[in-house]
């Protein structure tokens, strides 16, 4: 069976050359060639830490695939790694199988959430210290303020939700729950902070079971985050408050005292964000 | 006068003169991109160790080792879950503490790269038992 071929070499070249540079065209090699060409959307929600979309690309096989993560100044081929000021990663990647294309982002940090470590922590048991104490020790209640500086948030703004971790603590000895309640502190810009401030009206109950060890829980203040920031003396970039209170917790029921402990305030703000995506299928084969 | 040859193809309601590649199903005034070389190979990694696949480039006969005098464009697809069917394309940003058990290592200019003869591969397992990796490469030239 004779195979046709087409060859054209270019001026000077010689016949029979090995090197693909003196050829204008040869069939023994194949072009690209493309099967599909289109935009898709990628929608991020506050929150999310990760998110896939999936493109039927009505082949048999896996198919070669391009895509390009149009940024609004111009189109980035993936895969690549966001790197952010404030150090942590996001990817957008993409792979493919004999019948989607996968467009993936990945985040260790959910999106739109911010993290504040605390500047102060006071507890009545000593006031020198820089830990948490809440509970009953040896039959006295104590409870514990803290501070978070620089809070980015805007009077009013929506968030989806909001934290204090509170990492790094030690069980008192009973067995029994301690019983909390948290509060906001209900200033436009926190003072240095004890347990005699003014409160938020908003707070919540809480009870930490005795864990063995060293460990973190945490606690909900959305509500009492959000009477802070609606206040109109409120403004970017101020401190915030928040009291953690014993709350007829049982003889030796607390958690705290450690010399470690530290805390953090964690906020989901609200809102999301549509990437666009160029996918170019071609029609020649991965496997 | 030399003659230089040419081939065009011109779509099928473009004019042959035109001056915008996009008219041309081909057209020999400008380079294109073929698939000089491609193969889907298979590489064996050891538990907790890595592997260095190097793969020469041929002549235009695919028979002979040849330096193609240039450095050309390599993509890859990596199977890093051996037996999904799931191709990623390389490079990879995503590290070990995502999941993947396999991927091309790139702390070394050494282990992975591309030179004018050939390129390489450096696949590096992070579990304990042995894989079996399919990858597709693609080495790109400009014909034209």
């Amino acid at each position: 069976m004779i195979t046709p071929k087409i060859i054209i070499l270019k001026p000077g070249a010689s016949e029979g050359s090995t090197d693909i540079r003196d050829y204008r065209f040869h069939s023994n090699f194949s072009f690209l060639k493309g099967y599909y060409d289109d935009i898709h959307s990628m929608t991020i929600n506050a929150g999310d830490t990760e998110k896939i979309i999936t493109i039927p690309h009505g082949l048999t096989y896996v198919p070669e695939v391009d895509v390009f993560h149009d940024t609004g100044s111009g189109l980035v081929q993936l895969p690549y790694r966001l790197k952010t000021i404030s150090g942590f990663d996001r990817h957008f990647f993409h792979s493919v199988d004999d019948t989607n294309v996968y467009i993936k982002w990945k985040s260790v940090i959910p999106y739109n959430q911010e993290s504040y470590d605390a500047d102060q922590i006071y507890h009545e048991l000593d006031s020198g210290s820089v830990n948490l104490l809440v509970g009953n020790s040896l039959g006295n209640g104590y409870s514990s303020a803290v501070r978070f500086p620089n809070i980015s948030l805007t009077r009013n703004q929506s968030i989806v939700s909001a934290r204090i971790d509170w990492n790094n603590q030690i069980s008192g000895p009973t067995n029994l729950d301690t019983k909390m309640k948290v509060f906001g502190l209900d200033y436009d810009n926190c003072p240095d902070v004890n347990t005699s401030l003014t409160r938020t009206s908003a707070y919540i109950t809480q009870q930490q079971t005795k864990l063995s060890g060293t460990f973190g829980f945490n606690s909900n203040v959305k509500t009492q985050l959000e009477e802070i920031i609606a206040r109109s003396g409120w403004t970017s970039g101020n401190r915030m408050g928040f009291t953690i209170e014993n709350d007829g917790s049982p003889t030796d029921a607390y958690v705290g005292g450690t010399n470690s402990s530290d805390a953090t305030l964690v906020v989901i703000s609200s809102g999301s964000v549509t990437h666009n995506f160029r996918i170019i299928i071609y029609k020649d084969k991965i496997a | 006068m030399t003659l230089v040859p040419k081939l065009k193809i011109v779509k099928s309601d473009k004019s042959m003169d035109s001056t915008d590649p996009r008219d041309f199903v081909y057209d020999s005034d400008h380079p294109s991109i073929i698939i000089y070389m491609t193969e889907l190979r298979e590489v064996i990694v050891a538990g907790n160790s890595t592997t260095k696949d190097t793969v020469y480039f041929k002549d235009i006969n695919m028979v002979n080792n040849q330096d193609l005098g240039f450095y050309p464009i390599v993509k890859i697809s990596v199977e890093l879950e051996p037996g999904s069917g799931e191709y990623f394309i390389s490079p990879f940003t995503i590290d070990s503490t995502d999941g993947f058990s396999i991927n091309i290592k790139q702390d070394s200019l050494s282990d992975t790269g591309v030179q004018t003869d050939k390129f390489f591969v450096t696949f590096k397992n992070n579990t304990a038992t042995q894989k079996t990796v399919k990858y597709r490469y693609r080495v790109y030239a400009n014909i034209g």
